[in-house]
């Protein structure tokens, strides 16, 4: 049985390109996706996931904040961040239970960068 | 600190400005760009664009203005996609508008000169000008072949 995903980014356009990696490259299977932190919240009851991806800079309810409740509903929880903000964002994220912390902009033609966020996947499950 | 002081701050960080962008454009769309001619320092960012795209950026020190500016035919250049809806010019571009933004927070020259610059909400002008205020920045354009998109970064002291 793959393992499971919900992807929430305010980009459509990055939920396409992130899915499609978690899909193709990981053999995952996307259960859903949003845009914001409520969905992200909401999403995460309803399925779930084996792994959520967040961004951090969203409307409505940011990242953060969404990884705070997430982390309280379930502290066993694997959320992977990914995020074009940089600084203590990162530090505080995985203070608060994040797995991992990916930087914007996901270069998925570059070879490395596969690897990298392929490693940070795994990671998150222990691997 | 007066416009002069922030205007040789941004002839530090105009190579920081231009190379990131280059990267980002590289990293985000996939697509190889060139800069054809140098980027200025000016008093104001301007410019009548098909599509303009706004972002700021603040921390307690500085206000910052990231304006990308688009004609029609340059989007499906570097999108990849023909007849895109403004809806959806917007999430591609906002999106690099904020990754942009990102990406200048990496480069040490640029965080020792203004910090690291915290996004803010994106906005989308179709068939317009926008008129600015008097705010010193650093603009110029990226080319792909013919086609090209601006790019405008304008700080102020907070």
């Amino acid at each position: 049985m793959p393992k499971t995903v919900v992807i929430i980014d305010d980009s459509k356009f990055l939920v396409k390109q992130i899915a499609e990696f978690f899909e193709k490259e990981m053999g995952f299977e996307v259960v859903a996706s949003g845009t914001d932190g409520n969905d992200a919240v909401d999403l995460y009851i309803q399925h779930k996931p084996d792994l959520i991806t967040l961004d951090i800079t969203m409307p409505n309810k940011d990242g953060e904040t969404a990884l705070k409740e997430i982390i309280g509903q379930d502290p066993a929880a694997r959320v992977l961040m990914i995020s074009a903000v940089r600084g203590d964002a990162m530090l505080n994220c995985m203070d608060i239970g994040a797995k991992d912390y990916v930087e914007k902009p996901l270069k998925f033609t570059s070879e490395e960068f596969r690897k990298d966020f392929k490693d940070s996947i795994n990671e998150a499950f222990g691997d | 600190m007066d416009v002069n002081t922030i205007k040789d701050q941004l002839q530090s960080v105009i190579k920081v400005l231009t190379s990131v962008s280059i990267e980002c454009v590289s990293s985000y769309f996939s697509i190889e760009c060139v800069l054809k001619e140098n980027w200025k320092i000016v008093d104001c960012l301007n410019g009548k664009f098909d599509y303009i795209l706004a972002m700021g950026g603040i921390n307690e020190d500085y206000q910052a203005l990231l304006y990308l500016g688009l004609p029609q035919e340059s989007i499906s250049i570097f999108t990849g996609e023909q007849g895109l809806p403004a809806e959806d010019v917007f999430d591609i571009f906002g999106e690099f508008t904020n990754t942009y933004l990102g990406m200048l927070s990496d480069v040490e020259l640029f965080t020792n000169n203004f910090g690291i610059l915290l996004q803010g909400i994106p906005i989308l002008y179709q068939n317009g000008q926008t008129f600015l205020p008097f705010i010193p920045g650093v603009e110029g354009r990226l080319h792909v072949d013919e086609n090209w998109i601006y790019i405008g970064f304008a700080i102020k002291k907070a």
